[in-house]
């Protein structure tokens, strides 16, 4: 399916090489990879295709060796470390496999986090608190009786959701998801794409990452990440 | 927000942190106290007699002379005649004396011989003066007062009759069992050795070792001749003339006597066993080092099983410098938290054992606030805990940067 052009990219590679160690050679090199600003796009990577690089440099926590990694219109390749991370807090929602919550801070506390990072984030609240954001998520995602539960009680379920509300916290432009429901049986899993997907805003673009290609159909499209990779990455 | 995220992983970690900071209270209290005591003791010390410009007893060394007469401590000391008190006494450049006759005991106090001079010129801890809490100062050579600690231990009232022995012994080998004194006067406490004191007049001196000299039929009391005291204490006219005065006595043609000036002798000996407080400061530095490396230790061995937790916080948009940052405030919170820990057990000891202390070894130690030296100490331990936080914190910037967001366990 094709989508209509031209419309601004949410992100794009050129030529994008890294890798761990100089000697070993970029275990990522990606010719071209893009997408478009509200694209939902799915990338199939099973584990040892560079997807954790790629996902990396995405979120501007690894920096390429060469090449342009462009996210949100900026090229992110001569920001420095602290303009990457400050680009992240803003623009970027993280969503992990597992292990999405700090175990010290209660659910509430978990959404409204990169709110409480980032004021770029914070302001795109407008006049409510990152608390008042937070449970206003929740509500959404059906999560509204965990607020004030401390996450280290909860289910890997409920869990993956407080994740995705704290992705989606303060309408980031960029919502990247590594295998986030690898761990999630079929039913939960379906519920939470369908959370995830629908909590987002119009014009909001989401990555997902996973190796179950089942889910490539509730995208707007699909790319294989092995085919992608012209490096050959190890293990 | 970095803080309240630190404070909340501490609270996470409640018996890792709560044993922590027990350990870096525990020091901390170890370094006050220890301070505490020093200066309580050195104030309960050179604080023992002030107000007096010069000691005056028969040559001696001046740290003798100055133990035995104000602490009761060392050998007695030999007599200085009671015609050169005298006539000092009425030297022009003497605003007041006061004898001092040592020598007997009663029931393991020191028994001293004065006079009414002693009683209001002597000043002790700054200047505060000899009060008396019931009666009055002994007149006739059968009345005596006692030292609030004299009184407190043997239960004795006013009225009471008193068996004086001769020497220091508990129980005096020989007793001037004829001379009983009556009780006419208790003492507040002072805080001074001479709460452990029993207060006689000269002539009740005098007296007693007469009768007794009688009784035993030959003179065994050479050196306690009534006509000699242990010391005087002299108040000049003018203060700046010490030195000339404490000169003009020592080349006195009549009698070889020593003049010290108590402040000064007492501050000089002090220093001499200073070594010892140094001593008791380095091995509680010592401690508080050994209680900061527990916090290093704590914060180093979580680290492991934060990698996640620092991962998810790098996801969210941490830097790296932010995850370092966190580590450092973790420490320093370690150290605040200990800090207030170490000094509230220090003023709770000080309140619980005040008493004791006192009772048992005749140490006063006054409550009172942090001197701004203990201030910048325990500013000094929080920083310090803060640098030592660097390690760990940087140990996580590194770990992050390898790590990045994916976590390999």
């Amino acid at each position: 399916m094709s989508v209509s052009r031209p419309r601004p990219s949410a992100f794009s590679l050129h030529d994008a090489k890294f890798g761990y160690e100089p000697a070993r050679g970029p275990v990522l090199h990606i010719d071209r990879l893009d997408a478009a600003v509200g694209e939902r796009l799915f990338l199939f990577g099973p584990s040892g295709c560079g997807k954790t690089t790629l996902l990396g440099l995405l979120t501007g926590i690894l920096q390429a060796d060469s090449g342009v990694v462009e996210v949100l219109g900026r090229d992110l390749t001569p920001l420095s470390p602290a303009e990457r991370d400050s680009l992240r807090a803003s623009h970027v929602g993280y969503i992990f496999q597992l292990f999405n919550l700090i175990p010290y801070l209660s659910v509430r506390e978990n959404i409204a986090l990169p709110c409480r990072v980032s004021r770029g984030r914070r302001r795109r609240l407008g006049a409510g608190t990152p608390e008042e954001a937070a449970d206003e998520l929740a509500r959404r995602l059906g999560i509204a009786d965990l607020l004030a539960r401390p996450a280290a009680e909860l289910s890997v379920g409920q869990q993956q959701r407080v994740a995705a509300a704290r992705a989606l916290v303060g309408s980031p432009e960029l919502v990247i998801a590594d295998e986030p429901t690898s761990s999630l049986d079929a039913a939960s899993r379906d519920r939470f794409l369908e959370l995830l997907l629908g909590g987002c805003d119009r014009d909001c673009t989401v990555v997902l990452v996973s190796h179950d290609h089942g889910l490539a159909t509730l995208f707007d499209r699909a790319t294989s990440l092995p085919e992608a990779n012209r490096a050959t990455p190890l293990g | 927000m970095l803080l309240s995220l630190a404070r909340k992983s501490l609270r996470q970690r409640r018996l890792a942190t709560g044993l922590t900071v027990c350990s870096i209270g525990l020091s901390v209290s170890l370094l006050l106290g220890v301070d505490l005591v020093r200066l309580g003791a050195r104030e309960s010390f050179t604080g023992a007699v002030s107000g007096t410009d010069l000691i005056v007893g028969s040559r001696s060394s001046p740290l003798q002379l100055t133990l035995y007469t104000v602490f009761g401590i060392g050998s007695g000391v030999a007599g200085v005649s009671s015609a050169t008190w005298e006539r000092y006494s009425r030297h022009p450049a003497v605003e007041w004396t006061a004898p001092l006759s040592f020598g007997d005991s009663y029931r393991g106090f020191r028994v001293l011989g004065t006079n009414d001079e002693f009683f209001e010129r002597y000043r002790f801890h700054g200047g505060r003066q000899l009060l008396f809490r019931a009666g009055d100062a002994p007149q006739s050579s059968r009345e005596a007062a006692l030292g609030s600690a004299v009184a407190a231990e043997l239960g004795n009232g006013l009225g009471d009759a008193l068996v004086v022995a001769h020497g220091l012994q508990e129980h005096g080998l020989l007793e001037h069992a004829d001379a009983p004194f009556n009780v006419i006067g208790i003492l507040e406490r002072t805080n001074t050795p001479l709460d452990r004191t029993v207060f006689i007049t000269l002539d009740g001196v005098e007296a007693m070792h007469k009768e007794y000299a009688e009784h035993s039929g030959d003179d065994v009391d050479q050196e306690r001749r009534p006509a000699s005291l242990t010391a005087f204490l002299v108040g000049l006219e003018s203060r700046p003339d010490v030195l000339l005065f404490k000169r003009e006595i020592e080349e006195d043609e009549a009698e070889p006597m020593t003049a010290v000036m108590p402040a000064v002798a007492l501050h000089e000996l002090w220093t001499t066993i200073g070594y010892a407080e140094r001593a008791l400061q380095a091995i509680s530095i010592a401690v508080v080092i050994t209680s900061l490396l527990s916090v290093l230790i704590s914060l180093y061995s979580t680290l492991q099983e934060r990698r996640r937790e620092i991962a998810v916080l790098r996801a969210v948009g941490l830097g790296r410098r932010q995850i370092s940052l966190l580590l450092t405030v973790e420490a320093g919170l370690l150290a605040v938290a200990g800090s207030i820990l170490g000094v509230a057990v220090v003023y709770a000891a000080l309140f619980a054992l005040q008493p004791a202390l006192e009772a048992m070894i005749g140490l006063h130690l006054p409550i009172r606030a942090l001197e701004p030296r203990h201030l910048f100490w325990l500013s000094a331990v929080v920083l310090a805990a803060m640098a030592l936080g660097l390690l760990p914190g940087w140990q996580a910037y590194r770990r992050s940067l390898a790590d990045g967001l994916a976590v390999r366990l």
